[in-house]
């Protein structure tokens, strides 16, 4: 609300704070809901696009109030579990002018995030869970008002901020693009054999890259078939063969360390590869195969043994023995 | 001597004035049915795309809930809120189609009964009947992208992942792209790959115990008498052939049948 004389009023009411949850006389000890009107005059906060604040449950609150010596610290917090960790202060000294505005952000010191990796990853590719801005009064009823050295703070009732004065961009954007890999169907042996083992974990998310950012494109490869439709903004996928890069002459690793099963089959699922099965007898192509004895053959099955016994024992055939065979 | 409260309260303040509707909005529907002053004390409005000239375009009231519609010209129903009649909230959320927030509006509990007097029905507002103030609007435009649509409707916002499943592989690649001014200017690509999943069939297989796994044949052993042999294929095919070197004709016969062979001897 920019209009002459609207800080001046602001020093003298609740605003930017729920009326009753500021300014109330002192008694008893002193709590954040007594803290004066005159102190804060203007403030809004712009929680950032993956920030989930719901105006119907969260809420923005002064959280504390430090002095310093001669400096004070306004800090805020909201109740929304995303900003749990992630409070934004500002800083303001005993002769700071009135009116004076201050913006500020999350910044990393609100992520709970830790370890090395992580905060390079965050270092690259940051971005403020929200900011703020305070404009305040003139301070010196705050002053007499908080001792040097003196932490008020209050409950979630004190302090609570006007809800217009919050912006929520929740899914208002594309924040970044990460790309994974399902795991392939890895092969496994039937009940009765040795189980394989991998020597690298399987049936997980291959996390490829994270946090890609400004210019993404997508590429077309083996038998991938990518159409673009500028009139209305689609993006489709198809599978063709031979489309794109075409056919691939191997197989493609979902990941950089991933090699094929140890001495089982070159393939990365780890099943055997075609022409390692015998996949026709004599051109004949039949999932159950028949091998049928006739005239003078029997055919014995040995199951358990996986084994067939061919007996030509020319049985029910007549046999002629020429005479220079024949027993004297 | 009337008394005056010289610093009223934030919200005590709008109560008697058009705010947030700006100075000049009528608050009359197209039917000539009136938006009373004061039944909104504040606003904060930024639905994406609303830029210029946000107003309250639509209220469509039934017996049981009221929903309100703020839109601009272009787009009538940029945002909406619905809230039941009977438990009005003290706060009603704007959101956009893809249930993006798109603001609050901010009254009280007894000043939305406003709406049921306005009858039940749909009630339209022309801009200059019902515009907001400029100071309760964010204009947002469209910029970048914004959120990914899916066939389904549904809707993807923030970090978004890409994963590969089924047959399809996802890498990331750096390449530069070439710019008609010359030069280049690193790009990250996505590259698909469709190289699909040769054991996908077990995949599909929910649970897993009703798929049966596959044992082929990948040796065949013949015996004969003292000789053993194993024959092992590399281009999947093993030929059965009759063929004695030591007789110039033989009797055996091997012939293909529809599921397999047939081995005979001819002769009766």
């Amino acid at each position: 609300m920019a209009r002459a004389g609207f800080f001046d009023d602001n020093r003298n009411r609740a605003y930017p704070f729920l009326t009753g949850t500021v300014g109330r006389p002192i008694s008893g000890a002193t709590t954040l809901i007594n803290l004066p009107n005159s102190a804060i005059v203007d403030c809004g906060f712009t929680f950032g696009p993956n920030v989930d604040f719901d105006h119907r449950l969260h809420v923005v609150y002064l959280k504390q109030l430090r002095r310093v010596g001669n400096a004070f610290f306004f800090e805020f917090a909201s109740t929304c579990p995303a900003l749990a960790y992630a409070t934004l202060t500002f800083t303001r000294t005993t002769t700071s002018d009135a009116y004076l505005t201050e913006f500020t952000d999350s910044g990393l010191d609100g992520l709970s995030l830790s370890g090395s990796e992580v905060d390079a990853l965050i270092e690259s590719t940051f971005q403020s869970l929200w900011t703020g801005f305070l404009v305040t009064g003139p301070l010196d009823e705050l002053t007499a008002f908080v001792a040097s050295n003196t932490t008020l703070t209050g409950t979630l009732a004190n302090c609570v901020l006007e809800p217009a004065l919050t912006r929520s961009s929740y899914k208002s954007a594309v924040t970044s693009i990460n790309v994974a890999n399902n795991d392939r169907t890895r092969y496994e042996n039937p009940d009765y054999c040795p189980e394989l083992v991998w020597p690298f974990p399987t049936n997980i998310i291959f996390i490829d890259s994270v946090f890609l950012r400004d210019l993404v494109l997508f590429q077309p490869g083996y038998n991938a078939d990518i159409k673009q439709n500028i009139r209305d903004g689609s993006i489709t996928f198809a599978a063709k063969v031979d489309a794109g890069e075409g056919q691939p002459c191997e197989e493609i690793p979902l990941f950089d360390t991933e090699v094929p099963l140890a001495g089982i089959s070159g393939l990365l699922s780890g099943g055997p590869a075609c022409g390692e099965t015998i996949q026709t007898i004599n051109g004949v192509s039949k999932s159950n195969f028949t091998i049928q004895g006739s005239n003078g053959v029997q055919i014995e099955s040995v199951p358990e043994e996986n084994k067939l016994i061919i007996d030509i024992n020319l049985a029910g055939v007549a046999v002629v023995i020429p005479e220079s065979l024949s027993p004297a | 001597m009337p008394e005056r409260i010289l610093f009223p309260e934030w919200r005590k303040q709008n109560e008697t004035t058009k705010y947030p509707f700006s100075e000049k909005a009528t608050l009359t529907s197209r039917a000539g049915k009136i938006l009373l002053e004061g039944t909104f004390l504040d606003a904060n409005l930024y639905p994406i795309g609303g830029t210029v000239g946000l107003y309250l375009s639509k209220v469509i009231v039934t017996h049981a809930t009221v929903t309100i519609y703020v839109g601009n010209e272009g787009t009538t129903e940029l945002c909406s809120t619905t809230f039941s009649i009977l438990s009005p909230p003290v706060t009603l959320i704007l959101r956009d189609v893809y249930d993006r927030p798109a603001g609050v509006l901010v009254s009280a509990e007894y000043r939305l009964g406003v709406f049921q007097a306005l009858g039940v029905g749909t009630h339209i507002f022309e801009r200059n009947s019902t515009e907001f103030a400029a100071t309760v609007c964010v204009p947002v435009p469209e910029h970048g992208v914004r959120g990914i649509l899916l066939d389904d409707g549904t809707f993807l916002a923030g970090d978004v992942w890409l994963v590969g499943d089924d047959g399809v592989v996802l890498r990331k690649q750096l390449i530069t792209q070439n710019t008609i001014c010359g030069g280049g200017i690193p790009c990250t690509v996505i590259r698909v790959d469709i190289v699909g999943d040769p054991l996908y069939r077990r995949r599909l297989c929910n649970p897993q115990s009703l798929f049966t796994t596959v044992n082929p044949i990948k040796t065949m052993r013949f015996i004969s008498d003292n000789m053993t042999f194993d024959c092992a294929s590399l281009d999947g095919n093993i030929t059965i052939g009759v063929n004695n070197a030591a007789a110039t004709d033989t009797i055996l016969r091997i012939t293909n049948t529809e599921t397999g062979l047939k081995i005979s001897v001819v002769g009766s």
